[in-house]
C-alpha cells in the first residue's frame, strides 16, 4: 500500500456526506417509548408534590382543629377588638349619659351620720 | 403554547417547562434530540436495534434531570451526547467482554437500485473502518465529520481540549484513508 492510494480529503468527505445522507431515523415505535416514558415522569412528579406542601402554617390550622376553628377564632379576635373601641360611647348611650356626670352621687351618703349614732346612745 | 410556536423555543427552555409538566415541551424535545441521539448511537454500536435501546435510555436520562436542571450550565445537545457516548462504550465493552465474533453484520436490506448502491456501499465501508478506529478517535470523527458538532462542543462532551479534538479527528481520519486505500474501486474513486 502506498501514500497515493490512501483516500484523499475530497474523498473522505464524500463518504461522510454519504453516511450523514443515510442517517437512521428513530422508529415510530422508540418515539413512543420516549414519550410514554416523559408522561410517566411527569405523572410522577405531579403525585409527589402534595406530599411537600404540608408547611408550618397548614400544621398550626390542622393543631388548633382545623378551618372551622380558625375562623371562628379570626371572628371572635374581630369582635373583640371592635368592642374594645366601641364601648364607652355605646356603655354611655345605654346609661342615659348622665348616671355619673354631672348627677347628685357626691350628695349620697352610704355611711350614717355621727349624729344619728350619738343620738341613738 | 401551540406546537409549532416550540420550533423557536430553544432545547434548554423546552427542558425547564418540561420539569414544570409540560407535555408539548415533552413532545417537541422527543421529536427534535431522538433522530440525533439515534443517529450517534447507530454509527458507535453499528446496530439500530441496540442504538434505539440507548436512545430511550438517554431521553429517560433527560427527563429525569429536567427538573434539576441548572440553566446556563451546560447545552443540553453536550449533555445528551456525552450521555449517549458513555452507555454505547458500555454496551461496546460487554460486547467484548462476551464474544467479539458473536456480533453480527447487519444486513442491507435496501432494494439493490442501481443509482444507491455506490452510496450504500460508500456507507457500509466507512461504517466498517469507523468500528477499527481507537474508541476516542471514532467518537470524536462520528461527532465531527457526520453529525455536524463543533469541535468546542466535542470538546465538551469527551471533555478533552479543542486541541485534542482536533488531534484525535486528524489521525482517526488518517487511519480511516489508509484503511479504505484499498477499496478505492469499489468505492468509486478510481485506481489513481
Amino acid at each position: 500500500m502506498t501514500d497515493q492510494k490512501d483516500l484523499q480529503e475530497s474523498e473522505l468527505d464524500a463518504l461522510f456526506s454519504a453516511a450523514a445522507d443515510a442517517t437512521p431515523r428513530p422508529s415510530s415505535t422508540l418515539l413512543a417509548r420516549v414519550t410514554a416514558d416523559a408522561e410517566a415522569e411527569i405523572a410522577n412528579a405531579v403525585v409527589a408534590r402534595p406530599a411537600r406542601t404540608t408547611g408550618m402554617f397548614a400544621r398550626f390550622i390542622s393543631l388548633i382543629g382545623g378551618w372551622p376553628t380558625a375562623a371562628g377564632l379570626a371572628s371572635a379576635t374581630l369582635a373583640g377588638i371592635w368592642i374594645g373601641y366601641a364601648v364607652p360611647e355605646t356603655l354611655d348611650g345605654l346609661a342615659g349619659g348622665s348616671w355619673f356626670i354631672g348627677s347628685d352621687l357626691d350628695m349620697v351618703q352610704f355611711t350614717a351620720s355621727i349624729d344619728s349614732l350619738l343620738g341613738e346612745g | 403554547m401551540p406546537f409549532d410556536a416550540l420550533n423557536e423555543v430553544s432545547d434548554e427552555a423546552l427542558l425547564v417547562a418540561f420539569g414544570n409538566g409540560d407535555r408539548e415541551a415533552a413532545r417537541a424535545l422527543t421529536l427534535r434530540l431522538t433522530p440525533k441521539v439515534v443517529g450517534f448511537s447507530a454509527r458507535m454500536l453499528h446496530d439500530v436495534s441496540e442504538a434505539e435501546d440507548v436512545a430511550q435510555e438517554a431521553m429517560l436520562r433527560l427527563w429525569r434531570v429536567a427538573p434539576k436542571w441548572r440553566q446556563g450550565e451546560a447545552k443540553v445537545t453536550t449533555w445528551l451526547y456525552r450521555v449517549v457516548m458513555n452507555l454505547c462504550t458500555d454496551r461496546l465493552r460487554r460486547k467484548r467482554a462476551v464474544a467479539l465474533d458473536a456480533i453480527e453484520e447487519p444486513v442491507d436490506e435496501t432494494p439493490g437500485v442501481e443509482a444507491k448502491m455506490t452510496a450504500d456501499v460508500r456507507v457500509q465501508a466507512l461504517h466498517e473502518a469507523l468500528q477499527d478506529l481507537p474508541e476516542r478517535q471514532r467518537q470524536a470523527v462520528i461527532l465531527r465529520h457526520i453529525e455536524g458538532v463543533s469541535n468546542p462542543e466535542i470538546a465538551a462532551v469527551m471533555d478533552i481540549s479543542t486541541e485534542a479534538v482536533e488531534s484525535l479527528t486528524a489521525r482517526g481520519k488518517r487511519a480511516l484513508s489508509a484503511a479504505l486505500a484499498g477499496r478505492r474501486e469499489e468505492l468509486g474513486f478510481g485506481d489513481d
